[in-house]
């Protein structure tokens, strides 16, 4: 049994105490009464005893039921599919409401989400709960999440629920929603009608109508709103993308530090056709500097790229982790008008290259090892074979691999070049991969000596990534050309336009090949298409740290890259833009779930806005998902900062061309039953139950005067009430 | 305001002898059921023949005979020897017996109501009047009356067993003994809650009687039937006479409560926590069953007996006893 007004249920059964209670009350209250007859009146007690307790528990019993049926009456309670009433069978209503990013666009000074919500209360007005009617509301802002669940006979708690609803930052998840329907249907179908409520504006964003619908199981009716009739004019910040990922800021005092950051806008709409002129605002922090610029868009142009330099004072410089903000001005849809982008911040780089232990001075360049030639290319100024230098915004030092898993000799390093992986042990590797875990960039290169490679194994096992290459070297006759990968979010991706004519010199004799498989990205490839540099993530499928495999030892018996214009640009943006990577400020759209290490407990909010301030972290996976754009910083178990994600708006939710209401109806069927418009009649069919049901069930109230009668009747004959007629005893 | 000062017992007397109750009985005359030895001449008639004026009747001689009482004159006529016997004209001993038990002390009138003089509390500042209050009044009432006549009083006041006890005597003293007696002796708290013992009040009574008397006993009766049949036969076997007066509070014949309340006994009873209403009819049912034994057993002994209700005024209840006591006497059942 469940009732229409609990609250008004439980109140109500409260109210059971108060006979007891005023029973209690009267025995503290009353005087006792001095009798000389009391003999006379404990012999007249002992005969009666058992009598009058059976009449006095009847008497609280049936009190005590009557305050219980009144709470019944006022709770409603509903029995049966057909409900109290009788009539027509009790109907089980879905309301799947739209209120993903798309929602919130604005056409006619009403968004759709405001537009889904009076179709909805349109709808509740059709329900009866006397009859045992119930509604379920379901928000599709992705991942879809219950608003009303399990599906309520409070019809004002649901229109409360549904006031409530915001858009998200996220895309529709219209199946997750059908799929929590499905789980619920074969219980709400034997108790009546069922009916599935689809509230959006299908727009784009909402509705993927590539992708088909599973049919609902059993009867189902479906009803939906139509789809909108316009796309608004809408400008969207499509991307930040800062140029370098790390910003090296020595401690230079006062003085600001200046970051650029290309940014992307796109505009949509039937406006495209016309010149439009917004500005464009990108912000050091949430409260930081801003600078302002105008974005001028040409007819017909849909995109506008520019690079915006903004500049962090040298104290938020210092603080780790740099937050910037770009935004444009509100119009048809404000979900998209603002993104954000985190860059690493540091004062130096520390660069450890592990290489065994120089025996003499290097003497001329045919002597150079592959440590030498890593390490010039990081710091063309230091004199080669010195253990630490500084060169610039770098510390270069060298270590041996043998000391590797030591304590502590890896500690504190950006980056590691590996030009002798084969020199590695196990406990080598893992404290590699400890570090990488941490944050760091490792660049592994293949020995130039080695006649057999055994080291990938080690490293695959200690460094936890599922990457191989082959046990031999390649030898390439004639030499193999070097040709760049074209990526625009690649480590190269700032020197992509000079890569090709700097790559055309460079000649490579022999390779270790990569084998297939793993998820690594290529940067450099043979002209045979094989990898010569790849990177790939770390750190057993954390956010942090960053893994770049070269498939060429720098040796000059293997290519002469190292003596090539190349080489120094290479390993300058490798160890600049891939210290940025791994130190796992990542990036995330509202509703997806981001990638987190295992040692993520929880993300925490970082500043105001919507959406949860905490969520906790099981098994990677986000306990209370994050549905709005914001920055969150993730948490250790210790509460140890391990990164910070920011989540922007889901620009693929966020499109607004409305669906073709054919294709949408055909898509909708796919459900397993033809839908049914929503117009301006949103009642359902038969929904003609009363506006205003009683608020009191009428059977029950009959129920308990009948009892009450009963209750005075047994009352007046157990207390013999009728005193004054009878006749004092002779 | 200066306190008032404590009335002295003759004046309290009053409160008991109200004008209305002596004005009718005034002109009665009280009637012994049985004529008692006695000291004094009265208009009571003794049931034993001796020396008096008036003559009684001739018996035959027996051997043991006391021989002045000879009527040589029908020896001389019949030659036959007869006791010549006389009326003999007594005195009637009233012996009052007061129940002042626990139980005496309800009353549900109030004071003011029963007094008749707008006094509103008793002495010891009661504003109910009591049964005991009842009962002394209609003992003062009897004792004046019989003092009256020249008769003797004596009083004896009881609870388990005799409290004080004031001698029989016709002086005028005595019946200021009475009043003082029966004013000054309410339900002391020290009898309250102790449950009248009748065997034992009437074995003290016997004790201190040698003479027949007519005994008056003033009490509620609320104790056991067996004991009440034991003290009654005691009495009988020593030849008194004994007049029952029954003293109940009206609400203790009609059990008119209706609120649910604890009742608390007079006597040490545990208290009862009891909706009235749903114990008065097996109330009344016990209340009427143990009358009506107390009623047979005195009945079955030759005695009197009636019930006096509180509510009422002395004056009916004694009138109509005083009546009917005339009228049994008139029918020579006692001569």
């Amino acid at each position: 049994m469940t009732l229409l007004n609990p609250i008004l249920f439980w109140a109500a059964s409260a109210c059971v105490s108060i006979p007891v209670l005023v029973h209690l009350l009267m025995r503290r209250r009353r005087r006792p009464v001095p009798w000389g007859a009391m003999q006379f009146l404990l012999q007249a007690y002992r005969k009666q005893r058992r009598r009058m307790k059976l009449e006095q528990f009847l008497l609280l019993a049936g009190r005590c039921l009557l305050v219980l049926l009144l709470a019944a009456a006022l709770g409603k309670p509903v029995l049966g599919a057909a409900g109290l009433a009788g009539g027509r069978p009790a109907r089980t209503v879905y309301i799947l409401i739209d209120n993903s990013i798309s929602s919130g666009s604005v056409l006619d000074g009403q968004t759709d989400l405001e537009r889904s919500v009076v179709l909805a209360q349109a709808t509740l007005d059709g329900l009866d709960g006397g009859r045992g009617d119930r509604a379920a509301v379901l928000a599709l802002g992705g991942p879809a999440d219950v608003v009303v669940w399990p599906p309520s006979r409070d019809a004002s708690s649901v229109r409360e629920a549904l006031r409530d609803l915001r858009p998200t930052d996220s895309r529709a998840d219209l199946s997750g929603a059908l799929d929590r329907v499905r789980g619920d249907l074969p219980g709400a179908q034997g108790t009546g009608e069922v009916e599935v409520v689809l509230l959006s504006a299908w727009r784009e964003g909402s509705a993927d109508l590539s992708a088909a619908l599973q049919a609902l199981p059993g009867r189902v009716r479906v009803r939906a709103s139509p789809a909108a009739v316009a796309e608004p004019d809408n400008i969207a910040v499509a991307e930040v993308r800062p140029l370098r990922s790390v910003v090296v800021a020595p401690n230079s005092g006062e003085a600001p530090v200046p970051v650029r950051l290309e940014v992307t806008l796109k505009r949509t709409g039937a406006g495209v056709s016309g010149g439009v002129s917004v500005p464009l605002v990108v912000r050091a922090g949430d409260e930081g500097e801003s600078t302002t610029t105008e974005a001028v868009f040409a007819p017909g142009q849909a995109a506008w790229t520019r690079v915006v330099e903004v500049e962090f004072s040298a104290s938020r410089a210092s603080q780790g982790a740099l937050r910037a903000i770009a935004s444009v001005a509100p119009d048809g849809l404000a979900g998209d008008n603002t993104r954000r982008v985190l860059l690493e911040s540091r004062e130096r780089l520390r660069v450890v290259v592990l290489t065994a232990d120089r025996l003499g001075v290097a003497g001329t360049i045919d002597r150079y090892t592959p440590a030498d030639w890593l390490a010039l290319a990081v710091g063309p100024d230091a004199d080669v074979g010195v253990r630490r230098r500084q060169e610039g915004d770098l510390t270069i030092e060298t270590q041996d691999p043998a000391r590797a898993g030591g304590a502590g000799v890896l500690a504190g390093a950006d980056a590691l070049l590996v030009p002798r992986p084969d020199l590695l042990d196990d406990a080598g590797w893992r404290a590699v991969g400890e570090l990488l875990s941490a944050g760091a960039l490792a660049v592994v290169f293949p020995p130039p000596a080695a006649q057999t490679h055994l080291w990938p194994d080690a490293m695959a096992k200690g460094l936890g990534v599922d990457v191989a290459f082959a046990r031999e070297e390649v030898v390439h006759a004639p030499a193999a050309a070097v040709s760049p990968v074209t990526s625009s979010r690649g480590l190269l991706a700032l020197v992509g336009p000079e890569l090709p004519e700097l790559a055309k010199p460079v000649a490579v004799l022999k390779s270790l090949p990569l084998l297939p498989g793993g998820s690594s990205e290529p940067l450099l490839q043979f002209s045979d298409g094989a990898v010569m540099l790849a990177s790939l993530p770390a750190g057993g499928g954390s956010s942090r740290g960053l893994l770049v495999l070269s498939t060429v030892a720098m040796d000059l018996s293997w290519t002469d890259l190292p003596t090539k214009p190349l080489m120094v640009p290479l390993l300058q943006e490798v160890v600049r833009q891939g210290v940025g990577r791994a130190a796992g400020n990542g990036a995330c759209e509202a509703g997806a779930g981001p990638v987190l290490g295992p040692g993520v407990v929880e993300l925490v909010r970082i500043g105001a806005g919507e959406g949860p301030q905490r969520s906790a972290v099981t098994q990677g996976r986000l306990e209370d998902p994050i549905r709005h754009a914001g920055f969150y910083g993730a948490r250790g178990a210790t509460g140890v900062s391990t990164g910070e994600i920011a989540f922007d708006p889901d620009l693929v939710g966020a499109r607004l061309a409305p669906a073709e209401q054919g294709q949408l109806s055909r898509w909708l069927a796919g459900l397993g039953a033809e839908p049914q418009w929503l117009g301006d009649d949103t009642r359902a069919p038969g929904g003609t139950g009363p506006a205003q049901p009683p608020p009191i069930s009428l059977p029950l109230l009959a129920a308990a005067l009948v009892l009450a009668a009963v209750e005075a009747a047994v009352a007046r004959f157990a207390s013999h009430a009728g005193l004054g007629r009878e006749e004092p005893a002779p | 305001m200066p306190e008032q000062a404590p009335r002295p017992p003759e004046v309290d007397a009053s409160l008991y002898l109200h004008p209305q109750t002596l004005a009718r009985l005034g002109s009665l005359e009280l009637r012994a059921k049985m004529i008692v030895e006695g000291f004094a001449s009265g208009q009571h008639r003794s049931p034993y023949k001796g020396s008096s004026v008036e003559f009684a009747q001739h018996r035959p001689y027996v051997a043991g005979d006391d021989l002045r009482h000879l009527d040589w004159k029908v020896y001389g006529r019949t030659d036959k020897l007869h006791l010549k016997q006389h009326q003999q004209e007594t005195h009637l001993d009233l012996v009052l017996l007061a129940d002042a038990s626990g139980s005496m002390m309800y009353g549900s009138r109030s004071f003011e109501d029963a007094s008749g003089e707008g006094v509103k509390a008793s002495i010891d500042g009661r504003a109910a009047w009591s049964k005991f209050d009842h009962a002394t009044a209609l003992a003062a009432a009897m004792a004046y009356i019989t003092i009256q006549q020249g008769d003797r009083v004596g009083l004896g006041i009881f609870a388990e067993q005799i409290i004080s006890i004031i001698r029989r005597s016709s002086s005028s003293a005595t019946w200021r003994q009475i009043v003082g007696a029966l004013a000054t002796h309410p339900v002391n708290p020290a009898h309250a809650g102790r449950k009248a013992s009748l065997v034992r009040v009437i074995d003290q009574t016997l004790a201190k009687v040698t003479n027949r008397c007519l005994v008056v006993l003033l009490s509620d009766l609320f104790m056991d039937i067996e004991e009440f049949r034991e003290g009654l036969a005691r009495l009988k076997h020593a030849g008194h006479d004994l007049i029952v007066f029954q003293v109940l509070d009206r609400r203790e014949e009609t059990f008119d409560f209706t609120d649910a309340a604890p009742f608390v006994g007079l006597e040490g009873e545990d208290a009862l926590r009891v909706d009235p209403r749903s114990l008065r009819k097996a109330y009344l049912e016990v209340m009427a069953g143990h009358t009506s034994e107390v009623q047979k057993a005195c009945l079955g002994l030759g005695f009197d007996f009636q019930r006096v209700c509180t509510h009422d005024w002395l004056g009916p209840p004694l009138a109509a006893y005083v009546a009917r006591r005339n009228a049994m006497i008139k029918r020579g059942k006692f001569g």
